[in-house]
């Protein structure tokens, strides 16, 4: 049976314009692409729509994304993130940056994770996930809402009612936590954590 | 290194969520080209990408394939 291709072999095609190549990006991402959407916003058609113009702007961005050398799944994943945490924003009535301030991030210089480090990731994932669970609940919480619902940190604190100090303080922990975890992870292979 | 003080804003900077006078300070550090903020940017969007890759998978209709490379060569 031959290889199945890469992500990074199909966004090469895209950048030719290979609709094959596309469609079987879609098939290979759109399902937890859909359910990452789905958890932000409240509307399955603005969800459908938001994956929509998420691969007409891969289709259209590809060559650009493919230039930058990093991972085309992150790229997926953060685009979709932001996109999603707008639209949910806007029915909210609050500002709507993600997109745009992702956008000018990109255009930066080369921060994104290449592809071996996102096969790493997903190597260690089961680890992973076992050390997010050990986040303490009001962590995990917080996360939830400033990673998955884009609220800020001083909007946290209005709506928990709490000194926005404190919010600061737990959010960055978790954040911490989140990040030493990787490291040890990515670090060992059979780290003892 | 003296960035290091930005060691815990990189997932917030990266998710859009530093005030706004915050986020313009990091990314005009970031233009001068800063080898460590960069390495540990792409670290934070690690994070960031594994936090977010935990949701749980939805599979979209299937009409919205078709209807989306029906749409590729009207962009
Ligand atoms: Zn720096």
């Amino acid at each position: 049976m031959p290889h199945e291709p890469t992500a990074e072999q199909l966004l090469a095609g895209i950048a030719q314009h290979d609709g094959q190549a596309l469609a079987n990006l879609y098939d290979l991402t759109a399902t937890n692409l859909y359910g990452l959407i789905c958890e932000i916003v409240s509307d399955h058609n603005a969800a459908q729509n938001i994956l929509k113009e998420l691969f007409l702007r891969l289709w259209r961005d590809a060559k650009r994304i493919e230039a930058g050398g990093g991972s085309v799944i992150v790229w997926l994943t953060l685009d979709a993130r932001a996109k999603a945490v707008d639209w949910q924003r806007g029915q909210n009535g609050l500002r709507t940056s993600a997109h745009s301030r992702l956008q000018a991030l990109s255009k930066l210089m080369s921060w994104m994770p290449g592809r071996a480090d996102m096969a790493d990731i997903d190597k260690r994932r089961h680890l992973l996930e076992k050390l997010v669970h050990r986040l303490p609940k009001p962590q995990t919480h917080l996360l939830e809402l400033a990673v998955l619902k884009g609220f800020t940190e001083t909007e946290i604190a209005h709506q928990t009612e709490q000194p926005p100090g404190r919010i600061e303080h737990e959010l960055r922990a978790g954040l911490r936590f989140l990040r030493h975890r990787l490291r040890a992870v990515m670090g060992t292979w059979s780290a003892n954590i | 290194m003296e960035c290091q003080y930005l060691d815990d804003v990189y997932e917030l900077f990266l998710l859009g969520l530093l005030k706004p006078k915050e986020a313009t300070e990091v990314k005009e550090h970031l233009e001068r080209g800063c080898p460590y903020c960069k390495d540990h940017l792409r670290e934070a969007a690690q994070s960031v990408y594994f936090l977010l890759s935990v949701a749980k998978g939805r599979k979209p209709p299937n009409s919205l394939k078709a209807e989306i490379l029906r749409s590729l060569h009207r962009t």
